[in-house]
């Protein structure tokens, strides 16, 4: 038995060395220079980014001020939340993301919009092949001009933010209760993730001027993750924010707290080589 | 590289050091020293997406009628500058682009059912959002992929969409209603469709009975349509004479070799298995361990080369698409639509708005091209029956100015915010020439129905005197031309020191910077007389379209 990576033939003092033997280990060398296998490569990933983002509508003509919550939905499914005139749930995942309680917050008690309760963003993508989840960047940017269109009511700190990325059970991928939970940032203080703690000018600009200013808001990079997904999963990429009905907190989300940022999300997977 | 061929060990020959040594060394020479390429590789190929996120696809329009349910974007997959063809006209040696792989997916909060939209009209706000059960036969969707010519190639003023390059029709119950399985979200895998670089693409996704249930309304939430393409592996970009790379790190990008050579017998030595130096399983362990040790190559996230680098073709093609302006109904000109713009200030809307992305850079690139699609399309459906979008036109009167900027930045939750330029272009509707030296293409004509785009080319910074004179004629001929291949990528201080750039298209070389954390997208819009001012947009002229606007940063990646 070879000690070699590229053949099976092992030479030595004492053995034969006949040209059959060495014809077929410098044969088993040719094949491998001239099609290198891909387990022979150290580096076989390549970087693939999922970029999402927008500046949120401010009021629109005729629209109530917390309308326009899209795409941001609620979290908990329930009969009050589904339209028709049925009278038992339809739902199947009342609570489809794991692990979103907050405080001072129960989504199950909802009954009309004005409730307090949490909405979640979700984007999911199919990846037929295997990956690997390096990086999930989530910034929600907010404006430094005077009369800002994006901010928080207040500058207290909350732990309301959770970010979550999930796979679907193989076997049963519509139970929510079955998902794998890849990744799960959840119950931190916002202001502990700001953007910069030194909010100001910059020494050197790039053009165009933002006309909202500077950079400002929260922004949590999580990298490095090296986190490997299967062969055909559905990853499902959430981020929800609380909407309370009174207090502080509500003050600092507002009545609409999906207009208090302007949110910015980027998903980064390496993918492995391909061929045709 | 072709096959390296060794010479054969036929029974009776003499057994020579030309028929092992010679032969082990030119492996070597190719593992260590010139590199392995992609026609040796047994994967040769990278992999890329065109990631396209839309907020939203909403049933109906601003007034409460149907609207199209639909929402598009146009793309196209240029060359690399290095395989750039000044007349756009493929040869052998541009590397071909194949899509794989169409991925579709939006949010239904994890049930098999249609999600309500918003609205005032007749109805009550409270329903915003809630689950719909019954409606997911209002969920058909059909996705296609069109194709035409590029104007700027073939000098004609054709705006249709003349291929159909793929379509694929999702029933909405059998899809998106069922109770233990929904195919959300859904690849198509194994398409194998050939991309020519130099025309261009546009991706629909069409709702197409989402209109037709208008109390409430629906709406599609967080749709995300990826497609995966694959590209040959290529060389990656290089900053020595006569190739030019702004802002590389001192390395220029330099293949990182470490030689591995063996001894050679004498010609008439005897040759032998376990001789120290010479033997033949000497030499065989000596290239075994080069295997075994793994074939390195390409940057890390820190843009340092790979130690002692064994794969020439260690690059490949790279598209990050960017969202932007959307998330809400068409911004119609000379309307109060502009009110839900950040910015633009009180009625009639002079304030100039922007919109920004942030994209933390993780592994370096180098930027080749930078493309803007805008929008201007509406969100009402021609006659309100739901199906096409309404007539439009591009603004042609109002002094609407608009701004493309794409910059490298530092400050993310650190100090020192600062930034340099990457690509700069702007145009005014009012100013024919200003769109001439950008645009490149444009899908649907004024006045006309359906999906209407311009695809301009926004120019790469470079320092007056060193254009690269390789893209579109709209920049090289027409316009400021752009510059040479942009490295982006976070380094350690020793990397810091870069090649020059400048902060301007055609401007004066700027200070080094070398510290960048993030790629910023910017745009902004403004028209100083007012985007309401009925007087300048006569026909309801969208400012942003239907679904809003992208811009795409085309490069080179690497190895990870």
């Amino acid at each position: 038995m070879s000690i070699r990576v590229f053949t099976d033939q092992q030479f030595a003092d004492g053995t034969t060395m006949d040209g059959n033997r060495l014809e077929a280990a410098m044969q088993s060398l040719e094949e491998r220079l001239d099609t290198v296998p891909d387990g022979d490569l150290q580096n076989r990933w390549m970087q693939t980014q999922v970029v999402s983002g927008w500046a949120p509508g401010t009021i629109f003509s005729g629209a109530a001020a917390s309308a326009g919550a899209h795409p941001w939905l609620r979290i908990y499914n329930t009969l009050s939340d589904e339209f028709g005139p049925h009278t038992e749930t339809l739902s199947q995942n009342s609570y489809r993301l794991k692990g979103t309680r907050v405080e001072d917050l129960d989504p199950s008690l909802y009954t009309t919009v004005a409730d307090a309760t949490q909405y979640a963003l979700t984007q999911s993508i199919q990846l037929s092949r295997p990956a690997i989840l390096y990086a999930v960047d989530w910034a929600m940017m907010q404006d430094t001009v005077a009369s800002p269109e994006y901010d928080f009511g207040n500058t207290i700190t909350t732990a309301d933010i959770d970010i979550q990325i999930a796979i679907d059970n193989p076997w049963s991928p519509e139970d929510r209760t079955q998902a794998d939970m890849e990744l799960h940032k959840y119950k931190f203080d916002d202001t502990y993730w700001q953007f910069t703690a030194t909010v100001g000018a910059a020494s050197v600009d790039m053009l165009p001027a933002f006309p909202g200013g500077n950079n400002k808001g929260i922004s949590v990079n999580l990298s490095d993750l090296a986190i490997p997904i299967h062969e055909g999963s559905r990853v499902r990429v959430s981020v929800t924010v609380p909407r309370y009905s009174s207090g502080t907190k509500q003050v600092k989300w507002t009545d609409a707290p999906w207009k208090s940022f302007c949110p910015n999300m980027t998903l980064s997977l390496l993918e492995p080589l391909s061929n045709a | 590289m072709p096959k390296i061929n060794f010479k054969r060990l036929t029974r009776g020959v003499a057994l020579l050091r030309e028929h092992i040594h010679s032969q082990i060394s030119s492996g070597l020479l190719r593992l260590t020293n010139t590199g392995v390429t992609e026609d040796n590789l047994e994967r040769n190929e990278g992999t890329f997406r065109v990631n396209l996120s839309f907020p939203w696809v909403p049933g109906d329009d601003q007034a409460g009628a149907k609207g199209h349910g639909s929402v598009s974007a146009p793309f196209t997959l240029p060359p690399l500058q290095e395989f750039w063809s000044p007349t756009g006209t493929p040869n052998a040696t541009t590397p071909q682009i194949v899509l794989d792989e169409v991925c579709v997916s939006f949010d239904q909060r994890g049930e098999g059912a249609a999600i309500t939209q918003y609205y005032s009209h007749g109805g009550i706000h409270t329903e915003e959002g809630e689950l719909d059960f019954a409606a997911t036969d209002k969920l058909n969707l059909r996705l296609s992929i069109f194709s035409k010519e590029m104007q700027i190639w073939s000098g004609a003023a054709a705006t249709d969409l003349t291929g159909l390059e793929y379509s694929l029709e999702a029933p909405g119950v059998e899809f998106f209603g069922g109770e233990k399985l929904r195919l959300n979200p859904m690849t198509t895998p194994d398409l194998e469709k050939v991309i020519d670089p130099y025309r261009t693409y546009m991706l629909e996704a069409r709702f197409t009975d989402l209109p037709q249930q208008t109390a409430p309304p629906l709406e599609i939430c967080s749709l995300l349509v990826s497609l995966r393409f694959r590209s040959k592996l290529i060389p990656r970009d290089l900053n020595v004479a006569p190739s030019v790379v702004q802002n590389m790190p001192p390395h220029n990008g330099v293949l990182n070799t470490s030689p591995v050579t063996i001894a050679s017998p004498g010609a008439a030595d005897v040759i032998t298995a376990d001789n120290a130096t010479t033997g033949v399983s000497t030499v065989m362990q000596t290239i075994d361990t080069v295997f075994r040790q793994k074939l390195n190559a390409g940057y890390n996230a820190k843009s340092l080369r790979a130690d002692a680098e064994r794969v020439v073709d260690n690059a490949s093609y790279e598209v990050i698409a960017v969202p932007m302006f959307g998330n809400r109904y068409a911004v119609r000109g000379g309307t109060s639509d502009a009110d839900s713009l950040p910015y633009t200030g009180a009625s009639p809307f002079q304030g100039e708005t922007g919109d920004r992305r942030v994209i933390p850079i993780h592994y370096p690139m180098t930027v080749h091209h930078v493309i803007a699609a805008v929008n201007y399309t509406q969100s009402n459906s021609k006659g309100g029956d739901g199906v096409i979008p309404a007539a439009s036109s591009r603004p042609s009167i109002p002094a609407l100015a608009n701004t493309v900027g794409v910059g490298i930045g530092s400050g993310l939750r650190s100090d020192g915010r600062e930034y340099r330029q990457v690509a700069l272009g702007s145009w005014t509707a009012n100013n024919a020439a200003s769109i001439a030296a950008l645009r490149i293409d444009q899908i649907g004509a004024n006045g006309e129905t359906g999906h209407h785009w311009d695809l301009m080319a926004i120019p790469l910074t470079y320092v007056t005197g060193a254009a690269s004179s390789k893209g579109y004629p709209s920049i090289t001929t027409g316009g400021s031309n752009q510059g040479h291949p942009y490295f982006v990528g976070q380094t350690d201080s020793k990397e810091m020191a870069r090649s020059p750039q400048a902060a301007l298209v055609n401007g004066a070389a700027f200070p080094n910077f070398g510290r960048e954390q993030f790629i910023e997208v910017r745009w902004n819009i403004q028209d100083t007389a007012g985007m309401g001012t009925v007087a300048s947009y006569p026909s309801s002229e969208p400012v942003v379209g239907h679904g809003g606007h992208w811009v795409f940063i085309i490069g080179k990646k690497h190895l990870a």
